[in-house]
């Protein structure tokens, strides 16, 4: 074998291990970023699957254009308090007047404006007292869940005068909807 | 002898030639097929990580459509990115699409629960749809395509 043949091998043999290792190096920089894709994805779903809530006992004010109602966790995460601005309320009503409204209404504890939705209190098992994080929900310091099987007791008040009518959406953070009507 | 030398040069230099213009060419191939991995991953990876919701729409008065949409996925917009966003509105004898317009015929937006100028996960945005024409009593559907080409679609009667 003369010295070109060994050259042209050489430069042949290199090209191949410099295609290999931008392979490599190629596969190795995708594989990492469609990981992380793939396992926030999944993290996700995972949460949007085994969050669920349950809206029940409504009831309306419609004079003063306020509405409780109970919503219970009935799902496998805890929602932290200071998560609770990404809670969606949409309500559906009709006002005095006869006109429909759909109001985004936003998490207010201080209930400085209307429209607001606030939490009154927590039940566990139909009695007030939290086992595991308990809600602190003063305007400085809000901190706690909550938890699985808790209920909260909340106020909407939309400050203006309701028909008996309504709907109510509400959306946790993840997107798990729960919704409620109430006919006169 | 030495013709025999002056061959196996020439030939060297031959190879050398040849190896180094194929090498070069194998080389840029090789970028260009990174750099096009890279992307599509890139792409492909922004893709999984998006995921919008449209949560409720209607018409907020005979001209115009508010529609509430959540951030459901991981990736966060700019406003730039929403302003990329395109809307579609399939009505029952017709279908437009609406591009971003902070004035008149179009879409605007604005944040209703974040603390910063984007748009993150759980947070929600309030779609105002400005249209020219009087909606016409029937089915609709809304669909709403961020930058990326995730979608999501809402279907609502009016009248």
């Amino acid at each position: 074998m003369g010295l070109s043949s060994t050259l042209a091998t050489v430069f042949i043999a290199v090209i191949l291990i410099m295609g290999f290792s931008v392979n490599i190096l190629v596969i190795l920089s995708t594989t990492e970023l469609l990981r992380t894709a793939v396992r926030d994805s999944v993290t996700l779903n995972i949460k949007s699957l085994h969050e669920s809530i349950e809206i029940k006992n409504i009831a309306v004010n419609g004079s003063t254009g306020v509405i409780t109602m109970n919503v219970t966790n009935s799902g496998e995460y805890s929602i932290f308090a200071s998560k609770f601005e990404l809670i969606d309320l949409i309500l559906v009503y009709r006002n005095a007047r006869g006109i429909l409204h759909s109001l985004w209404i936003p998490f207010s504890q201080n209930g400085s404006s209307t429209p607001y939705w606030r939490v009154i209190r927590v039940l566990f098992r139909g009695e007030e007292g939290e086992l595991v994080n308990p809600l602190v929900l003063n305007e400085s310091n809000i901190r706690g869940a909550w938890d699985p099987q808790e209920t909260l007791e909340i106020e909407i008040s939309t400050g203006e005068v309701l028909n008996d009518s309504l709907y109510v959406f509400m959306w946790t953070p993840s997107g798990s909807k729960a919704s409620i009507a109430l006919s006169p | 002898m030495p013709s025999a030398m002056i061959s196996e040069a020439i030939l060297m230099i031959a190879v050398i030639v040849a190896a180094s213009m194929v090498t070069q060419m194998f080389v840029v191939s090789l970028a260009r097929i990174q750099y096009s991995s890279s992307w599509a991953a890139k792409d492909l990876s922004e893709k999984m990580r998006t995921s919008i919701q449209i949560i409720y729409a209607f018409n907020s008065s005979p001209t115009q459509i508010t529609l509430w949409v959540k951030n459901t996925g991981s990736a966060s917009f700019t406003p730039q990115l929403v302003k990329m966003s395109d809307l579609l509105l399939l009505g029952p004898s017709s279908a437009s699409e609406y591009s971003y317009s902070e004035a008149g015929h179009g879409w605007s937006f604005k944040l209703l629960n974040s603390e910063d100028s984007e748009w993150d996960y759980g947070e929600t945005i309030e779609v105002k749809l400005n249209l020219t024409d009087v909606l016409a009593t029937g089915d609709y559907k809304v669909i709403f395509i961020v930058y990326n080409g995730v979608k999501s679609e809402y279907s609502f009667t009016v009248g």
